[in-house]
């Protein structure tokens, strides 16, 4: 008591300077925990809880977690006492989570097992034993664990006693061997070990442990301790069949427990006050103790019913939570889910968008093409049907180029270009003639020159343009005189190109002699005069060779009829001369032929026909 | 030399007493006659010597009549024993022996029911030593999941118990099943599981071969390969305040004494199934709690 007073002197002197409670030393404030932590183990009294939470502020502010804890634990466990669990459960928590991030394990091994022994308190003993069982985890690292170690099996075998494993308990609570156990801790083990012996109606060894106890007078600073020490007496009295011994001892047991809220203690005397009565045959004390009992047992029951509920409470808000919790995690996924839902709509819609801008696109392609491609259609149209156009105005104007370039402007016949033009491919198809159809042993081709006598002299005399009359009508003269098939070609000034196809040298004499005839008949009128020309003609047939249709081209054959003409001009002109082959070795076109001409007839190797008796030279006559 | 010690007894015993009935008192409750007839056939009690069940319940209680008359005519008391039915409503549960006006109970009774009682009551030899009584957790037979749950499921099953059965109480606490406390009839608890309000109760042992239990036609049966100790013993309690109490109770403990030298409290509480050879090697879901102590 002396102490107890002291200590109290000790808190309030340090009261007025929690003003300045920062500056407290660190070593001061451990020693005034030490002092309020010996105090309630003495016993729980209200008064000492404002001195705790001061002191638990101040090691709050000076960031002093590890007596933030210890101070957390000591209030948790007076208000515990006075069963408010759920303040006590609040500061416990409290104290678990800042040990949390401790690195202080002897400090956590003490907050689990304070834990433990409010859930051994709520009868959460699953709860309680986890706790156990981390705290006991937990000191095995520690080197110097027996005190931690002793109070974990204290707790342990406490917890075995409310579950009903007494034997298991006894074990538990064995006394420890260490020097270094506190004898409070050494005497709540014990008391444990006898309250479990009584358990199993071992009441000589409760008795034994209780004596031992006596004589190391441990139990009297404890008020807890001394209570539980009076109801063991009076039950090791009560099961010794000393029922007066036993009745006293509740008796003054019970008088201890007055005014306090040790229950279960006040409810354990009560029966035990009862049992003895009743085994004493005093049966209306029996029955009176026995209404107590049942009153205290009711107390203790609605106690137990309440911490029950606080329990259940736990567990529904619990279940509430988490059905909260439940309930917001489905709503977060549904709005996960129409998010993602929104999110590929808008992504559709992207999509689509971008889907008709491309379709837009190409069909705005498609179209440009196609009008692209109608357009240069009709351009190109336009193009071909001028090209066409002036292709054909161009073959129209070749046409009459080649026609003006062909022809002769004054006699209207074809000219010497004419000539070459055509020449090669009349050689050509006489050729084919000659090579495809039987041979006909005479001329196909006849070359035919024919020259307006004395031309020179109409010039002079009449002028030239007396002259282009002439021509002119002598032109209409051949014209007349020969067949359509025929080829007429103004050949140079007064001289004329025949080229006459499918004709033999023996026809051709014919139409020579009319074309002579006609032209000698006919009456050219220049300036109103009357006036008459001749004409001499050569000719020669190609091939010039029938059995040989090589030897001499076309140019060596138009010679010969040259020649032939000159023959006709030497003589007395107005004649037609043609040359034919010869006897003998046929002549190739490689010696000059209108030069050897003479020596050629005389000797026969060409032949001429003539409508003049001496221009014939004959073959025989040679 | 026994036998003389007997012949001796059953001489006197007669001539002591004036009387040749010995009362036993025996709760209304549990007053199985019918059963007890019926398992007799015809046999003296005293030459029962094999204990085969009858029927397929619970036997125990027809083997403590037994064995007590034999025990207390081994032990000196010749007298014939006549069974008297009482209710059991008394300020303590123990009151009429307590007071001497009941001197003795036909049936045993949990040890630790009588620890505070020591003084006025005597207390046998254990007919049922600690570890010995073994009681299966019994789930109805139609879930057969049920009956398959392992020893690390036990955690998720609800079992139904009354606090007031405090030895039941005390091994169910310490087993991983979530307890249902129910104060009320034993055949409620049993619709309790039957409507799967709870998930298994705590029965002996059935002593039929599949150790299915049937009740009202419907069948319970044990979840296999687990059973639970129940913490405690039996003893037979003689009344200290009746007049007769010193002498029936060394009477009985002698017999008792010659029964378990012979053998027979062994091989009765073994044939008769309350030991069941079935379950012996099953996992104890309690196991933890039952340890020796000196």
């Amino acid at each position: 008591m002396q102490f107890l007073l002291m200590v109290f002197g000790v808190v309030f002197a340090l009261l007025p300077s929690f003003g300045t409670l920062a500056y407290e030393s660190k070593a001061h404030m451990q020693q005034m925990y030490d002092a309020l932590l010996l105090s309630v183990e003495e016993d729980y009294d209200l008064s000492l809880l404002p001195s705790i939470r001061a002191l638990k502020e101040q090691a709050r502010g000076q960031g002093d977690k590890e007596l933030q804890i210890k101070t957390l634990l000591l209030e948790g466990s007076v208000v515990q006492h006075f069963g408010e669990f759920e303040a006590g459960l609040d500061l416990h928590q409290q104290a678990l989570q800042l040990a949390g991030s401790e690195a202080n394990t002897m400090l956590k091994a003490t907050t689990y097992l304070a834990i433990a022994h409010l859930d051994i308190d709520l009868e959460s003993f699953d709860l309680a034993q986890r706790y156990l069982d981390k705290a006991l985890q937990l000191i095995e690292t520690i080197d110097d664990n027996a005190q931690i170690h002793a109070e974990i099996m204290l707790w342990q075998a406490r917890l075995y006693m409310d579950k009903g494993a007494y034997r298991l308990a006894l074990k538990t609570a064995a006394t420890p061997l260490a020097s270094s156990v506190r004898q409070e801790t050494i005497a709540q083990l014990s008391l444990t070990r006898s309250w479990a012996y009584l358990q199993l109606g071992k009441y000589p060894q409760a008795r034994a442990i209780i004596q031992k106890l006596d004589e190391q007078n441990y139990l009297m600073k404890n008020q807890r301790m001394r209570i539980m020490a009076a109801v063991q007496r009076a039950r090791i009295a009560l099961q010794a069949g000393e029922y007066q011994d036993a009745i006293t001892l509740a008796q003054q047991g019970l008088e201890i427990t007055l005014g306090t809220r040790f229950l279960l203690f006040q409810s354990q005397l009560q029966w035990i006050l009862a049992a003895a009565y009743a085994q004493q045959g005093n049966y209306q004390q029996a029955h009176r103790y026995l209404k107590r009992y049942t009153v205290t047992e009711k107390s203790l029951n609605l106690q137990k019913r309440n911490s029950k509920l606080l329990k259940l409470e736990a567990q529904y808000s619990l279940a509430q939570q988490q059905q909260a919790l439940d309930a917001l995690e489905r709503d977060n996924a549904q709005q996960a889910k129409l998010i993602i839902a929104h999110q590929q709509q808008i992504e559709n819609a992207r999509l689509n968008q971008q889907r008709w801008l491309l379709i837009a696109l190409l069909t705005f392609t498609l179209i440009t093409v196609i009008y692209w491609r109608w357009q240069n259609r009709q351009y190109t149209k336009r193009l071909e049907s001028q090209v066409t156009a002036r292709t054909e105005e161009l073959a129209e104007r070749n046409k009459r180029l080649q026609t003006l370039s062909f022809t002769d402007s004054l006699t209207g016949l074809n000219n010497r270009h004419h000539f070459f033009s055509v020449i090669d491919s009349k050689i050509e198809a006489c050729r084919q003639v000659w090579h495809g159809a039987q041979p006909k042993g005479s001329a196909d081709l006849i070359f035919v020159i024919v020259d307006i006598d004395h031309f020179k002299g109409i010039n002079d005399t009449f002028g030239h343009a007396a002259g282009d009359i002439v021509l002119q009508d002598f032109s209409e003269i051949l014209k007349q005189c020969t067949r359509e098939s025929d080829t007429i070609v103004r050949w140079g000034g007064e001289e004329f190109l025949l080229v006459m196809p499918d004709l033999d040298y023996v026809a051709a004499q014919e139409v020579m002699e009319r074309i002579r005839r006609q032209v000698e008949i006919y009456p050219f009128i220049v300036n109103d005069q009357v006036i008459n020309c001749t004409c001499s003609i050569g000719f020669a047939p190609f091939p010039f060779y029938p059995s040989e249709p090589e030897k001499l081209g076309w140019e060596h054959v138009l010679e010969l009829a040259d020649g032939g003409l000159y023959l006709a001009k030497a003589s007395r002109r107005n004649a037609w001369v043609g040359v034919l082959a010869g006897e003998g070795e046929a002549l190739s076109g490689s010696s000059p032929l209108a030069h050897n001409l003479q020596t050629y007839l005389q000797t026969g190797r060409l032949s001429t026909l003539s409508n003049l008796a001496d221009l014939i030279y004959s073959r025989k006559a040679g | 030399m026994k036998m003389k010690w007997v012949c001796w007894l059953l001489f006197i015993s007669p001539i002591s007493w004036g009387s040749n009935q010995l009362v036993v008192d025996i709760i209304s409750s549990e007053n199985f006659s019918q059963r007890y007839e019926d398992f007799l056939a015809g046999r003296h009690v005293l030459d029962v010597d094999t204990f085969h069940p009858t029927t397929k319940g619970s036997h125990i209680e027809i083997i403590e009549m037994v064995l007590l008359q034999q025990a207390l005519f081994l032990g000196g008391e010749t007298r014939q024993v006549v069974f008297n039915p009482k209710p059991s409503v008394n300020i303590l549960e123990f009151s009429d022996l307590i007071a001497g006006e009941s001197l003795i109970l036909a049936r045993s009774v949990w040890h630790e029911s009588i620890v505070d009682y020591r003084g006025a009551l005597f207390i046998s030899e254990p007919i049922v030593e600690v570890g010995e009584y073994e009681a299966g957790l019994y789930v109805t037979k139609r879930n057969v999941a049920l009956q398959q749950t392992p020893l690390s499921q036990l955690r998720q099953l609800d079992v139904v118990s009354n606090p007031r059965w405090a030895v039941d109480w005390r091994a169910l606490m310490n087993t991983d099943l979530h307890m249902v406390s129910f104060i009320g009839p034993w055949e409620t608890m049993l619709e309790m599981v039957e409507s799967n309000v709870v998930d298994t109760m705590l029965i002996n042992f059935s002593v039929s071969d599949s150790l299915v239990l049937t009740f009202e036609g419907k069948e319970y049966v044990p979840i296999e390969d687990i059973k639970v100790v129940l913490p405690d013993s039996r003893h037979f309690v003689v009344s200290k305040n009746h007049p007769e109490g010193e002498q029936i109770f060394a009477a009985l403990n002698r017999g008792l004494h010659v029964l378990k030298q012979r053998g027979i409290i062994k091989r009765a509480l073994t044939e008769s199934g309350f030991i069941n050879k079935r379950v012996a090697n099953w996992q104890v879901a309690n196991a933890k709690m039952v340890v020796e102590v000196d």
